[in-house]
This record gives structure tokens, sequence and C-alpha cells, in this order.
């Protein structure tokens, strides 16, 4: 479709796509480009490359004391609660769960699909002491929060569907929560099992597919 | 493949903003750390002065931490989204309080800047320089339109009272340029 709307859309789609339109003229050109892909597709096409102007913007380090500021303007930040077990894991299941309840944080028009997270619980027995994390945007990286309940080695066994061992490595942990990212190896990883020194495991678990 | 400790400054940015959107203190800091001179960068950009670019940064944020759940990974990264809101709140900001004039020529402030953060020489860095490039090639008039809408968040009806245009031209050394750069890239992927 070309006509006298589609020109004036595109003598506004340059403004639209800048973020300087307000008022009759951005919502005539918003009503237009509902019923016209092609003026879509320049607005898009525009935005961007407005978002690629964006990220030429010099960095400026803010004022002393800024980020003490947004967060206090922000006030529910707040230091993590701390779950008795386990803190960081907690609170980790609690952000992925409300992802997985649709709506990801606070009931909004996004559902499931794009959370930026899949996680999956890691169990010592039928405890829940840590979760696996798959951030969508990096889909080649497992993010691990484990409760550890004392110093020591811990070695981890990435296995595959058929319970063979894909790849295993060692980590001397600190104890206490930690959080940790380990790259997935190609081969297709079905879940992940951690062991203490002695060999017994501590914990295990379902590794989550975005 | 090896483990390694992670501290939460190498988490992935949308678990950060999902920290911040949950309240997590630890990850709303290093959200914030993260970001924050990007954010005051294109605020600063936008209304010029310290202390409104900081009440524009500040509010970014808090829309950033109201918002997380409309971020979809899918459309875009947290920075551009986040620069986006910026943007918006900046221009927003400006534009009932802009009546001096704005210094055209700030083109190098732009074009000048090493690319900095952890893009170091990756893609996104290359792809930096070659739009950079392409700015400094476009027509002078033309650069100079783009910079001031583009990065100082002008109207076209604002640049043609700064730079002392008809609107109409305005308009169009403003779709020019970006029809012109929007082009160059678009080859660019073509041949790459």
């Amino acid at each position: 479709m070309t006509g006298p709307e589609c020109t004036r859309c595109r003598e506004l789609a340059p403004e639209l796509a800048l973020g300087l339109l307000d008022g009759q003229e951005r919502a005539e050109a918003l009503a237009h480009l509902e019923g016209c892909p092609a003026c879509r597709a320049e607005v898009a096409g525009l935005a961007g490359l407005h978002d690629r102007l964006r990220a030429l913007v010099p960095p400026v380090e803010p004022p002393a004391g800024f980020e003490e500021r947004v967060l206090r303007r922000i006030g529910p930040v707040r230091p993590r609660r701390r779950v008795p077990g386990w803190g960081r894991a907690a609170a980790a299941a609690a952000l992925v769960g409300a992802a997985f309840a649709g709506g990801w944080l606070a009931g909004t028009t996004t559902t499931g699909p794009s959370a930026p997270a899949v996680a999956a619980p890691l169990l010592a027995g039928d405890r829940h002491v840590g979760d696996v994390l798959v951030s969508r945007s990096r889909p080649d990286v497992l993010s691990v929060y484990l409760e550890v309940p004392a110093p020591g080695r811990l070695t981890c066994d990435l296995l595959r569907q058929d319970g063979t061992v894909a790849a295993s490595t060692v980590y001397d942990a600190s104890g206490g929560t930690e959080w940790w990212g380990v790259e997935r190896p190609a081969d297709a990883v079905a879940s992940v099992r951690i062991a203490d020194a002695a060999g017994g495991v501590v914990a295990s678990g379902k590794v989550p597919r975005p | 493949m090896a483990w390694r400790a992670r501290p939460v400054d190498g988490f992935p940015d949308d678990l950060l903003l999902a920290g911040l959107a949950s309240g997590d203190a630890e990850l709303s800091v290093a959200f914030v750390r993260r970001f924050q001179s990007r954010v005051f960068g294109v605020a600063m950009a936008v209304v010029g002065d310290p202390r409104q670019a900081e009440d524009v940064a500040q509010q970014a944020f808090e829309r950033a931490w109201r918002h997380a759940a409309v971020f979809d990974p899918r459309r875009g990264s947290v920075t551009t989204w986040l620069t986006a809101i910026t943007h918006h709140l900046a221009v927003d900001a400006v534009r009932a309080r802009r009546a001096a004039p704005v210094n055209p020529l700030d083109l190098e402030e732009v074009l000048g800047a090493a690319p900095g953060g952890p893009e170091g020489a990756t893609l996104a860095a290359e792809s930096a320089a070659e739009l950079r490039a392409a700015i400094r090639a476009l027509p002078a008039e033309q650069g100079r339109a783009l910079v001031l809408a583009a990065f100082r968040g002008l109207t076209a009806r604002e640049v043609a009272e700064s730079e002392g245009i008809p609107v109409g031209t305005a308009k169009t050394r403003i779709r020019s340029a970006m029809l012109r750069l929007a082009a160059v890239l678009e080859s660019k992927r073509g041949r790459s």
C-alpha cells in the first residue's frame, strides 16, 4: 500500500523512530502503522538504527553517590532475606518461580516464554538445596546456585540422558551459599550431579531447557 | 570447560535485571553499577546538564525496576532497552524546558569515543566503528541534523530553529541521514 497516508507516515517516520513525536502526529502515525506493513518495516528499521546510534554515546560516570540514590529511590530493594538454610538459592527460586507463574515478575503482558531464564531445582534427597539456571540470552552457560554446608572440594558431573558423564569438573567451595557458572559442553546435557570429596552426592537435578 | 567462581559482576544482563525487579540488593547494586555510566551518558547527551541528567538517569533505573516484566530478550539487549527508556525520559524532560540554543556540532564527542566496556574488539565494536565512519561520511548539514535529532533529542522543528532552516528542510536532512546510514549498515550486512 502506498498513498498519501504512506507519504505522510514516512515523513513522520524518522521522528517517530527517534522517540520525538508526540500528541496528534504520533497518534496519526501509529494508527497508520497498524494497517501498513511497509511503513511499519521502515519505522522498525529506523528504530533499529536509533538503537545502534545510542550505543555510540560515550558512557559518562555519574556524580558520586548516584548508585546509593538510585537504590534509595527504588525503595523495595533490600538486603536479601536470609532464608534459613540457603538464601541465594531461595531468592533465585522465587525469582524464577515468578517467571514460571507467567507474567514474569508481577503481572504484565509478557508470559513464560519471554522470561529471561529458566530454572530447575537441585535436590539433596527431597530437600531443595539450589538451582540450575539457564539464561535465554546465554544458553551456553549453566548457572548454579547451591547451598554448600562446609568448605571442600566438589565434583560436578554433567550427565547425558542415558546417565553417562558428558563432562566432569572440580570446584573448591568455601562453604555457604555459592553461585557459579559452567560452560555447557556441546553434548546434550540432561542433568547435573554434584558430589563431595568423599564421593557422596550432595545435590542433583535436571538441566532446564530454555 | 571449567568451573570457576562466577561473581555477580559476570552474570548476564537479563538476570541482573530480574534481580533488580525482585528487590535483591546485591543484584540491584550490580545492575546499577553495570549500566549507570551508559544511562548517565545518554541522559547527558540529551539534557546537557549533570543535575537534570542525574534526575533522568534515576528515573530510568526506577522505570527499569518497575517495568522489568515487559523486557523481552528476544527483541534486544538490556542495554538497548534501558538506553531507550533513558532517551525517552530525557527527551520528555527537555521538551518543555529547553530555551537556550543547542550546540550543533558535537559530532566528535560522539564519534571520537573509543568503544568501551566489555565489547572490546568484538563484532559489536567493529560495527560501531563502521557506523561512526558512515556518520562521518554524511554531508555536514545532514550530520549536524542527525546529531541534533538522534543524540540531542531535538524535533525537526527544533532542528530547524537551531539551524535557521525551514522545517521541511530539517525533516529532509534527518530522514536522508538516517536512510543513508541504514543503507550503509544493510549493505555491510549483505556483504558479511
